[in-house]
């Protein structure tokens, strides 16, 4: 009996399923990460996931009209936006939110099938959903009436925070733990606190703080901005042939990679191809470290800010519960940036567990949640061969004698 | 209307629900005061200069002779008008001091102690704050009136005094309530300026001069004492300052408050109207174009005789045009109303609409208080919002974890029922059931707070749509530059504006696709918002149109 968890985000979709003991996610044309857009050409089939993201690359004609009918087939921004009965233009007609929900669920389920489970019918499904919804029951209902709709005969739905939790303690049950979440992902921020009693049942939680609006999307911008101005004053000219919009290609490509370079610590500089510009393209040398601090700490600040808040709030209200603040998990993409478990440490309680697989770590937690019947495989460890002391799959290499680890799990290569 | 209604109506519905659980004491006193919020009347500003006619127009807009009530246009106080019946109508004004005092009920002759400019006046000025009178008027039940003095000081209307020891103390105060005006204009849910100069030059100089740059969402500007000029000029006039001004303007009204005062006072009067109109038919059309007030009273003459033959001798003219007590601007358009129109209906009709009065109510209704009103109730709700909220994340759970102790005490009161005799183990016991709910209890009350949330998230996008509504008009004109004109007509179209086109006459779906191709390339953030409201609204016009 096979089952998925898919995390179906603002900006981007997981899923993971169990593999062995173990929760593992699933690669769709070699990327965790599956943009949650669809682009509906004039005719013909939907595109999904990043068939459609790659569309992007195809808006650098000089040409307004090809660009416009290119964006006007993008249909992104499902999560902030579905409603039970709420219908989306497109170039063919309308859609309603579900269905076009379950065309992603639909492209997943079933790439899943057969690359994964060779061919086997997946019938269960965990949808994750963020503690918002709790409040807002009619986008619950669209998350489960999708995977209907996507062919999922057996739907659970668990909250995002508790999802993540069971991933990072690789258990399906938490006792005894009051949990701070810190979801900084592509296009939003959430932050949730939940506290588990000895049983495993959630006993107590807030209600939710967040930013809608605050997310990796926001940088990539302020990057644009930063490239458009030096652009300028080498050519005075903006990156786009106009200067109230953007140069699609740049702020969907380049600005993502260099981002994500740069918060792994990699400062190069970018050779920009501007639009309409024959080819021709414009040195921009690397940023400095501190000029890209400057750029994300305002975005960075306002998770701070709201954290802050939520921890105080936890000492009001959970004190006389005697709940604390156990322990706080990062997940999203944007909680790479090494900011922001430095900035944490300073206001948290306990150190932030940075957790190896920030972006799938919801999904791995749904997983989990879902294959009831499939044992977990607590962290192993074996013995170095050399030393023979005790070396877990975490370490490259042995922690005594530095001999090669070959029992090495390169999931941790992120870390 | 209908928001506040429906958001009090929740509240209470909440307060109710409330007023039965175990958290009465924790949230009933937060949704009482937020409950009296939603009822608080929207502020109507007036601002004009000295003499341009605000007493007539607050006398029209109210429905009152304020001159009456005790009112006097003080030239140095800013005065509320609010509803209410004083106490004692021989003080029928409150006096707010500068220094903080008590508010004081005072005389009219108190009032007339304000008027001029001697020394006397100026030292009693300084020390008021505002003045508010109470007026039994049902429409202020809505909306507070505060008329601010009038722009340009009595001195600059007459001639040129010379400079004394007064002025700085005079400027000092001029200044004082120049920024206290400026203060309520900013805030107010709605500010009318009024002026009655016929010469555009005159009111494009008052308008570019006095007015601050507001936004165009709560201004509207009136042009007053049109019964003395040609409606057709007047009119030219009013469209080229409405389009000139459209960024600090919504609209440039002409208005005879005069008239619309006179015809709401006469038109009780049927059998008097009749029978001018029937007397009034029997003058030629021509001589009736030319008279003015001396051939109306000329005792003698050619007009004279022309009335006479009418059935309309000279004393019963002169009587008319006194018991009726306005301008003769006003009682002449009383006149080319009953003889244009068949029926005495169908010219208080017409001098209604030419009065410009119900058009003007209309506009500072649809455009502005009900816009104020959302704007405040969305606030309100959200607050409300996040107590429900809190009664179901925390209050509730909170409940579960120790309705599993009730049955354990209920146990422990049996179990020491012998120690301590029955009838205080029952009456224990009792207690211990009705203070703490048990789960089929605390199950209902999840119940009613999650269709309690869903009821208030409803409401909440309701709201959410006109803030959206008009933040995005505010946004629209300060990027106008980078849209056509008829996009512009497009959008200010979908927001509610009066362009003369109707949304429908735009397909939803296209539009849609079209902005959000936009939307999507836009780099300024604000410019990114304002084309998220647009295609925000075309989503739900397209919602309702498919689900129709």
């Amino acid at each position: 009996m096979s089952a998925i968890g898919i995390d179906f985000g603002t900006c981007f979709t997981t899923m993971s399923y169990m593999d062995g003991g173990r929760a593992v996610p699933i690669r769709v044309d070699g990327r965790v990460k599956i943009p949650t857009m669809l682009y509906f050409p004039a005719h013909g089939e939907p595109l999904i996931g990043q068939r459609a993201y790659a569309k992007y690359e195809e808006c650098e004609g000089e040409e307004t009209e090809e660009t416009e009918a290119i964006l006007s087939g993008m249909v992104t921004d499902l999560k902030r936006n579905m409603s039970l009965n709420g219908i989306i233009p497109t170039p063919q007609g309308n859609i309603s939110y579900i269905d076009a929900v379950a065309k992603i669920f639909s492209y997943l389920k079933q790439y899943a099938e057969r690359h994964v489970f060779n061919g086997e019918s997946i019938t269960k499904v965990c949808l994750t959903y963020p503690v918002a919804w709790d409040t807002q029951p009619e986008k619950k209902e669209v998350l489960r009436q999708a995977g209907e709709r996507a062919g999922f005969a057996d739907i659970r739905l668990l909250k995002e925070p508790v999802a993540a939790a069971m991933s990072c303690q690789n258990s399906r049950r938490i006792t005894n733990r009051g949990v701070l979440i810190y979801d900084f992902g592509g296009g939003t921020f959430d932050l949730s606190y939940v506290h588990f009693d000895n049983e495993g049942n959630e006993d107590f939680s807030l209600p939710p703080k967040g930013d809608p609006d605050c997310g990796g999307q926001d940088i990539d911008r302020a990057l644009y901005t930063y490239w458009d101005k030096k652009v300028n004053d080498q050519k005075h000219r903006h990156i786009s042939q106009n200067p109230q919009e953007y140069y699609i290609p740049v702020l969907k490509r380049d600005c993502v990679t260099q981002k994500e370079l740069m918060s792994q610590g990699t400062f190069q500089g970018i050779n920009l191809a501007l639009q309409s510009a024959n080819f021709d393209t414009v040195r921009i040398g690397a940023l400095s470290e501190n000029s890209w601090t400057e750029m994300i700490e305002p975005w960075i600040d306002r998770t701070i800010n709201l954290t802050r808040q939520m921890l105080a709030e936890v000492d009001e209200e959970a004190k006389e519960l005697n709940f604390v603040v156990d322990e706080v998990i990062l997940i999203g993409g944007s909680s790479r940036f090494p900011m922001v478990a430095d900035k944490l440490r300073e206001i948290c309680p306990v150190a932030p567990t940075e957790v190896p697989e920030v972006d799938v770590a919801v999904a791995n937690g749904a997983a989990l949640f879902v294959n009831e019947d499939i044992a977990i495989e607590s962290e192993q460890t074996w013995f170095c061969i050399e030393c023979g002391e005790k070396v877990s799959a975490r370490n490259r290499v042995c922690m005594y004698c530095g001999t090669p680890n070959f029992r090495y799990d390169h999931r941790y290569d992120d870390v | 209307m209908n928001e506040v209604k429906q958001t009090q109506e929740l509240i209470d519905k909440i307060i109710n629900f409330v007023e039965h659980t175990p958290w009465k004491s924790d949230y009933k006193a937060d949704l009482q005061r937020l409950r009296d919020l939603v009822e608080r009347p929207c502020d109507l500003a007036i601002a004009g200069e000295v003499k341009a006619g605000k007493s007539s127009f607050l006398n029209a807009l109210l429905g009152v002779d304020l001159a009456k009530v005790g009112v006097t246009e003080t030239t140095a106080t800013i005065n509320f008008f609010r509803y209410g019946n004083p106490a004692d109508p021989d003080k029928p004004v409150v006096v707010y001091w500068n220094d903080g005092r008590e508010p004081e009920e005072q005389t009219k002759d108190f009032l007339d102690s304000l008027q001029g400019h001697d020394e006397e006046v100026l030292t009693r000025a300084e020390k008021i704050d505002h003045l508010e009178y109470l007026i039994p008027n049902k429409d202020l039940k809505e909306i507070t009136i505060i008329d601010t003095p009038g722009f340009g000081s009595v001195e600059e209307t007459h001639e040129k005094r010379t400079a004394d020891f007064l002025t700085p103390r005079r400027d000092a105060l001029r200044k004082r309530q120049a920024e206290q005006s400026d203060n309520f204009t900013n805030s107010a849910d709605a500010v009318i300026f009024l002026t009655d100069k016929p010469a555009k030059a005159d009111t494009q100089k008052f308008f570019t001069e006095y007015i601050p740059h507001i936004s165009s969402s709560n201004a509207l500007g009136v042009l007053s004492k049109i019964d003395k000029q040609d409606p057709q000029e007047i009119q030219k006039l009013a469209s080229s300052l409405s389009e000139n001004f459209q960024d600090k303007l919504f609209d440039v009204m002409p208005v005879s408050a005069g008239v619309y005062h006179a015809i709401n006072k006469l038109r009780a009067n049927t059998d008097l109207l009749s029978s001018l109109q029937e007397k009034i038919k029997k003058i030629e059309k021509k001589r009736l174009d030319v008279i003015g007030e001396p051939h109306w009273t000329a005792g003698e003459g050619a007009y004279n005789n022309m009335f006479e033959r009418a059935g309309l001798p000279l004393s019963e003219r002169k009587a008319m045009l006194e018991s009726v007590s306005v301008p003769w601007g006003v009682f002449y358009a009383i006149l080319r109303a009953l003889y244009n129109n068949a029926s005495v209906e169908d010219a208080i009709e017409e001098l209604i609409h030419y009065s410009g009065m119900e058009k003007v109510k209309a506009v500072l209704e649809k455009q502005f208080f009900s816009r104020a009103r959302a704007i405040r109730c969305g606030s309100i709700l959200r607050q409300v919002k996040d107590i429900v909220s809190r009664i179901k994340l925390i209050a509730i759970p909170l409940q579960r974890s120790s309705d599993s102790n009730r049955k354990t005490y209920i146990e422990m009161i049996e179990y020491a029922k012998n120690y301590f005799g029955e009838q205080l183990a029952s009456s224990f016991k009792r207690f211990v059931e009705q203070n703490i709910p048990d789960k089929a209890v605390v199950d209902r009350y999840e119940q009613e707070t999650d269709s309690l949330l869903a009821e208030t998230n409803q409401l909440l996008a309701v709201m959410n749509k006109s803030e959206r509504q008009s933040e995005s008009l505010r946004l629209l004109d300060r990027f106008a530059n980078l849209f056509s004109d008829s996009q512009l007509l497009e959008i200010r179209t979908l927001f509610g504006q009066n362009t003369g086109k109707d949304i429908s006459e735009y397909d939803c779906g296209t539009r849609y696709l079209y902005w959000n191709s936009k939307l999507q390339r836009a780099s300024d953030n604000d410019y990114r918002t304002l084309l998220n409201y647009v295609c925000s609204a075309y989503l739900d016009l397209n919602n309702l149109n498919g689900n129709k």
